[in-house]
């Protein structure tokens, strides 16, 4: 092979990156496939691979050890290690948020959350957050700058939405057909996807931070000055 | 993730070896192995003993009248100090390259070929062949191809060194011998020469001294760390790095000691 | 602050003068002597033989005669030179033998020319039996020269760099294929100056041939190293004791020759040296 051992490490730690990040992803998917279809064996399997992807997060810590303590990189190189640790972090938390949702498939199996889940405000949170990541995914892979910015801008609309939810619930208490025993279970959900939503926005900011050395909060105001 | 050691070939060992100038001891009951195709640093401040390390393993101290050593260097199933060792083939198999470029004071080419005829190649057409290769592996080819037969002298220093370095490759040894080969050039004819070494590692097993401890860990699998010529710690350059084991080892690492 | 500086200005100035005084002096005599001996040189002069007891005719004979003892000199002390040099640096510099050999080396250097021509009369001359002849004339030479060459060879290996020697070891090399091949010719430049040099000096001298190779006048050239020579430096010192005024032209163009000679000598050594440096 023709890389030098800072050209492997570096390569090592990619890989290892892309592959939690895929991993993740799989992981959200999953959990809200197993919330609806109230899969027990598929939230199980969503539980225990947790550890791996702690492993993972571990490895990638460990890669940017050696990558600073040997090859005492500058600039870009050097951000580009740090942040790494940063994305790590942020993706195995989205891991933890998805274990939250998987764990919920076994908590309300006897429930019957059909109505929460059908709910647009959710089912809307839900499809941006995949977005998201998905996106984030995309960009990291293709180094795509504009697209991260993008992303970014949606997590807006989570928000929003998620103020959406908690007025709707909050209604919904006082509403005699709503059975009350789900209004915790939709505002939590709605909370988990949330914050699903603003790591994958760290994601975004992560991922430009690395190419470009800068935040897209600064980007993103420059371009409301000069309109 | 984490490199084994016992996946990895050893190529030399070295047992209980203590080396002295006249009275002064200046080697410490040595031990260690070392390990195929891998790159290993021996590290630790001025006078520490390393490039007198370095130089018994190819007896090259041999040469120095006041020197002494005791204990056994194994390489390819024989202590090297042993009275029946031929010492031309010993030298042709661990080759060793100098802080100084020194070009001989002939043509490239000749320079080259140099080791190719001492060692009795005559077939020119073989030799031509080895120059050029050893001229790839060092990185210098392109550099010099057009001017095989103008003085090596002409060369700038960091061209030198990869002379040497080709000069060396072409009686085609096992282990490479660096003993601080980039301290006399400038920057990036520095990095030039660390590129190379990385990419020989493939081929060759390489043991370089350096003083530069960012160098060591730029481009070690391995490193020795030696004080006051003992030997104190050594291991795979990313567990040395993250946990080394003695204090000593920790303090020289974070420039406490020099 | 002014003062020092004039003071500084005055020393400079005076080391300056003396050494201009000192460096036209050298230039006017030199120049004297080439000029004034010049004015007689005519091919014949190079050719011909002395005619009408010096008055006419050449020095012909006198510079084969030089060249021929040059030669020899060189024969003999080159190869001897270059080994005891290579004994001294890369053998022996720290046995006894070694330290013999440099000393001696040291003194011979020492030693004035009449006594080499006395030490090669006896011993070559009269003990062995040569004569006044080609043969003792070379060889007492030869011992002038020889340390001379020895130290040069000496200092220029011991001058290289370890890592020279060091780098022929390490590819397999032995003690001689690396003296031979790599250190001779990487000193190659500053021997071939000492050995210029050397010559240069020997071609003048006077004492030692006088005792022992030369002879005033040959009829004939010389056909074998047993027989005498004429030789450029012991011409002139016959001209100017044995001969008249009208012969003294031969004298002073023989003068000028030789330190022409002399001078291109070590012009070539100098510009050799030059070069050298520049590497």
């Amino acid at each position: 092979m023709d890389f030098t051992r800072f050209e492997t490490e570096l390569t090592l730690l990619r890989g290892t990156l892309s592959k939690l990040l895929s991993d993740v992803l799989k992981m959200l998917e999953d959990s809200i496939s197993s919330l609806k279809n109230k899969d027990l064996v598929l939230a199980q399997m969503i539980l225990d691979s947790d550890e791996e992807i702690d492993e993972m997060n571990r490895q990638i810590e460990e890669s940017v050890y050696q990558i600073l303590a040997r090859f005492r990189p500058m600039g870009k190189d050097l951000r580009y290690a740090i942040t790494m640790i940063k994305l790590s972090n942020d993706l195995e938390r989205i891991g933890d948020l998805s274990c939250n949702i998987a764990e919920k498939t076994q908590q309300y199996q006897n429930f019957d959350i059909y109505e929460i889940l059908e709910a647009k405000e959710i089912n809307q949170m839900l499809k941006v957050a995949i977005e998201m990541i998905k996106g984030a995914y995309k960009a990291f892979e293709e180094r795509d700058v504009d697209s991260a910015i993008k992303i970014w801008k949606k997590d807006d609309i989570v928000d929003e939405l998620e103020i959406e939810v908690r007025k709707k619930a909050i209604n919904r208490l006082s509403d005699p057909d709503f059975s009350q025993e789900l209004v915790v279970p939709y505002i939590l959900l709605a909370r988990d996807i949330e914050r699903i939503a603003d790591h994958a926005t760290n994601l975004c900011e992560e991922l430009v931070y690395i190419e470009i050395g800068k935040e897209i909060i600064n980007i993103v105001r420059e371009e409301q000055e000069n309109k | 993730m984490f490199e084994q050691i016992t996946t990895e070939k050893t190529i030399l060992k070295i047992i209980n070896f203590n080396g002295w100038y006249d009275q002064k001891q200046i080697l410490k009951n040595i031990n260690m192995d070392m390990f195929k195709n891998k790159i290993s640093a021996i590290i630790g401040p001025s006078g520490c003993g390393k490039t007198t390390l370095l130089r018994s393993i190819n007896r090259i101290n041999d040469e120095i009248p006041d020197y002494r050593a005791s204990g056994e260097i194994i390489y390819d199933g024989k202590n090297i100090y042993d009275k029946d060792i031929d010492i031309t083939m010993l030298r042709k198999k661990i080759g060793m390259v100098f802080q100084k470029p020194v070009p001989f004071p002939m043509s490239i080419y000749e320079n080259v070929a140099f080791g190719l005829k001492i060692h009795g190649l005559k077939d020119k057409r073989r030799i031509d062949e080895i120059v050029r290769l050893a001229l790839k592996r060092a990185a210098l080819w392109d550099e010099v191809k057009d001017e095989l037969n103008k003085p090596a002298r002409n060369l700038s220093g960091g061209q030198q060194q990869r002379l040497c370095i080709a000069r060396a490759l072409a009686v085609d040894p096992e282990i490479l011998l660096l003993d601080e080969p980039t301290s006399a050039l400038d920057p990036i004819a520095t990095q030039k020469i660390e590129n190379l070494i990385e990419h020989l590692s493939e081929d060759y097993s390489i043991i370089i001294v350096t003083h530069n401890l960012a160098q060591a860990t730029r481009i070690s699998d391995y490193m020795y760390f030696m004080y006051q010529g003992e030997l104190i710690e050594w291991g795979p350059t990313r567990n040395m790095v993250r946990n080394p084991k003695k204090q000593l080892t920790e303090d020289y690492l974070n420039g406490r000691i020099s | 602050m002014k003062k020092k500086q004039s003071v500084d200005s005055l020393v400079s100035l005076i080391f300056r003068t003396i050494s201009y005084i000192t460096f036209f002096s050298i230039i006017l005599i030199i120049s004297i002597v080439i000029i004034d001996g010049a004015r007689f040189f005519k091919p014949s002069f190079f050719f011909e033989y002395p005619k009408k007891a010096m008055t006419q005719g050449g020095i012909g004979p006198a510079i084969l005669g030089s060249l021929i003892m040059i030669a020899l000199i060189l024969l003999i002390s080159i190869p001897l030179g270059l080994l005891t040099g290579v004994f001294l640096s890369e053998y022996g510099s720290k046995s006894l033998i070694g330290k013999i050999i440099d000393i001696a080396v040291t003194s011979l250097s020492g030693v004035p020319s009449i006594v080499y021509g006395l030490f090669g009369l006896t011993l070559f001359s009269i003990t062995l039996g040569f004569g006044t002849s080609i043969l003792s004339g070379s060889l007492t030479l030869s011992i002038m020269t020889l340390p001379v060459i020895a130290s040069s060879v000496r200092e220029a290996l011991v001058a290289l760099p370890r890592e020279l020697r060091e780098s022929a070891f390490a590819l397999g090399a032995k003690k001689t294929e690396t003296i031979f091949k790599i250190l001779i010719p990487a000193g190659k430049k500053r021997i071939i100056t000492a050995i210029l040099i050397g010559s240069g000096r020997v071609i003048g001298e006077t004492a030692p041939v006088l005792l022992t190779g030369a002879v005033f006048y040959s009829t004939k050239l010389p056909t074998s190293l047993l027989d005498p020579v004429m030789t450029l430096p012991t011409h002139i010192y016959f001209i100017t004791m044995s001969y008249g005024v009208e012969a003294q032209w031969m004298a002073k163009a023989t003068s000028s020759f030789l330190l022409i000679l002399i001078l291109i000598i070590y012009l070539i050594a100098f510009q050799i040296r030059k070069e050298e440096k520049n590497v």
